[in-house]
């Protein structure tokens, strides 16, 4: 797209706008199946509105200028944008089990085993959200099949859109028989009971009320019991989540280098993450896998590269010559949060672990081609090392 | 067979003793005789940085270092941050301040970073970003992208400042 921008010397930003799918043509059906063998459908999101955000943090007209002044100085500044799009929530299921214990918490189980991105903490925020409890009244179980039965695993930027959904229709469900179990107990009709702060009481006498713990206790089964007929013994349901099909988050990443031509560094001034992916759980918690998956993408465009010898020997076998990026490396990364609500699942979210990968490769190596505009270098080829960037200078 | 070298030192304030192999690294010695398994091996060649451990006072690779070098030292692991911390507080304030804001997600480079930030901010209690990305530059890390771990050093050092 740089290229055509070039050749028909448009504006990158503008030979994107140009070719985007419209958000009134949502959903837009790209004739290509998915991985998933399903026919590939963006189901939402307004491309032209992630670019022109990301365009605007990071000050783009500003940013032109600047290259201009710069270039008559022998400077070189380069500007690249990268936009994707990305496939995310992917089948073929997952799961999730809530319970409502003795004490009135809520477990929940699921086989959606985190790492570290914070599974605690989303899916606790979730479950507090359907039952009006707040996430430290929410347990989580993770990887103990002895808790659920299945599980299809963390991976491809999923779990919160299954586990998410799966939490959705399990709670449903269990909500059914705690209202059905309140009403009896409390002799009234189903219809007129809510749930809040831990609770199931009568609309407008919250005095008429019951808590979550006293209704797990009155839900034992045997003497103790105070089932009416037809509920089962236990405050538990679990609901495995199979999506029909991806949802599709996108996002436009902003790099701005400055390259020197003389050792062919090139340096990362800034970089712009403008990201839609659907309705957001946890801002922290968002950054944080953007931040990660930027510094991968980034590693991958500068510094990462596994080589081998014409024998077939591994040449760069260990951190000193396969080249991690560091805190010296990753810039601060500029983040906006634009939320398209998915249509495919019940909370409309949609899912965020990898995108920030996909972007600075493609991102950053415009950025060079941009700044090299006036050698009118082709970039082809990853990791820009310095020796890369000279010889992409002298090829000209 | 290489006789076994006994060795003294302190760990974490607790005097400790051992009898090692020379070969045996102090990553090594601390995981597998002292059952202090905070200590991370992620390369074993002493660049990723998540065997970093203090030694005398200063940070060091203990995946490079010998266990029989540390004889008659003091060592200072991740386990033995909290006890450094003032007023019955459950965390030292670098921990607290990981916690806060969300420095790390795997925790896996994390104790490293724990006490290389633990030297920082014994040196330089007000470290500027540039500063804190330079003296962490020798710790790798996969999940942050190191934006939020420089926000829980500042956090941090802003903690140790109210509190000191």
């Amino acid at each position: 797209m740089d290229m055509v921008a070039a050749k028909l010397s448009l504006d990158p930003a503008e030979v994107r706008r140009r070719n985007f799918v419209q958000p009134e043509e949502m959903p837009y059906h790209a004739g290509i199946l998915y991985r998933d063998g399903e026919p590939i459908c963006y189901d939402s999101g307004n491309y032209p509105e992630t670019l022109a955000q990301a365009l605007k943090a990071a000050g783009y007209e500003e940013l032109r200028k600047q290259q201009e002044d710069l270039r008559q100085h022998g400077r070189y500044l380069g500007i690249g944008i990268g936009c994707y799009v990305e496939g995310t929530g992917v089948g073929s299921f997952e799961g999730a089990k809530v319970r409502i214990d003795a004490s009135g918490q809520i477990v929940i189980a699921t086989g959606a085993t985190g790492h570290g991105q914070g599974h605690e903490t989303v899916f606790a925020q979730i479950a507090a959200d359907l039952w009006g409890v707040s996430p430290e009244d929410v347990r989580l179980i993770e990887g103990d099949t002895a808790s659920i039965q299945f599980g299809c695993g963390t991976f491809g930027s999923r779990s919160t859109v299954n586990v998410g959904s799966a939490l959705f229709e399990a709670s449903a469900r269990l909500k059914e028989k705690v209202l059905q179990l309140a009403a009896h107990l409390l002799e009234a009709n189903r219809d007129d009971l809510e749930l809040g702060n831990g609770k199931v009481f009568v609309r407008g006498m919250p005095q008429r009320s019951l808590s979550f713990s006293e209704l797990a206790r009155a839900a034992v089964p045997g003497w103790a019991s105070k089932l009416p007929n037809g509920l089962e013994p236990g405050l538990e349901e679990t609901f495995y989540f199979v999506p029909a099909t991806v949802t599709w988050a996108n996002a436009a990443h902003v790099a701005v280098i400055e390259v020197d031509t003389e050792t062919g560094e090139i340096k990362l001034l800034d970089y712009v993450v403008s990201h839609d992916a659907g309705r957001l759980i946890n801002p922290m918690l968002v950054e944080g896998q953007i931040h990660g998956g930027v510094a991968q993408g980034i590693g991958a465009a500068l510094y990462e590269e596994i080589c081998y010898d014409p024998n077939g020997q591994l040449l760069s076998g260990s951190f000193m010559d396969y080249l991690l990026p560091g805190s010296m490396e990753v810039p601060k990364i500029k983040t906006v949060h634009l939320e398209s609500p998915s249509p495919l699942n019940p909370l409309g979210i949609k899912g965020l672990g990898e995108g920030g990968a996909i972007a600075p490769p493609a991102a950053i190596a415009n950025a060079l081609a941009d700044a090299l505009l006036p050698f009118a270098a082709q970039v082809n080829d990853i990791p820009l090392s310095p020796h890369r960037v000279l010889e992409i200078i002298r090829r000209k | 067979m290489i006789a076994k070298r006994p060795i003294e030192l302190t760990v974490n304030g607790k005097q400790c003793e051992g009898l090692v192999e020379p070969r045996l690294s102090l990553a090594d010695f601390l995981r597998d005789h002292l059952g202090l398994t905070g200590t991370h091996l992620g390369c074993e060649q002493g660049i990723c940085g998540s065997c970093t451990v203090l030694f005398n006072g200063e940070t060091v690779r203990s995946c490079l270092l010998l266990a029989v070098q540390v004889n008659g030292g003091k060592v200072l692991t991740v386990e033995g941050l909290a006890g450094l911390a003032k007023d019955g507080e459950a965390l030292h304030p670098i921990q607290q301040g990981f916690l806060e804001k969300l420095g790390f997600q795997c925790g896996f480079c994390t104790p490293g970073f724990l006490l290389t930030v633990y030297e920082l901010l014994s040196e330089n209690p007000s470290p500027s970003e540039d500063e804190i990305r330079e003296h962490l530059s020798g710790n790798l890390c996969r999940c942050t992208g190191y934006q939020n771990i420089v926000a829980a050093v500042l956090w941090a050092a802003e903690r140790l400042q109210k509190t000191s």
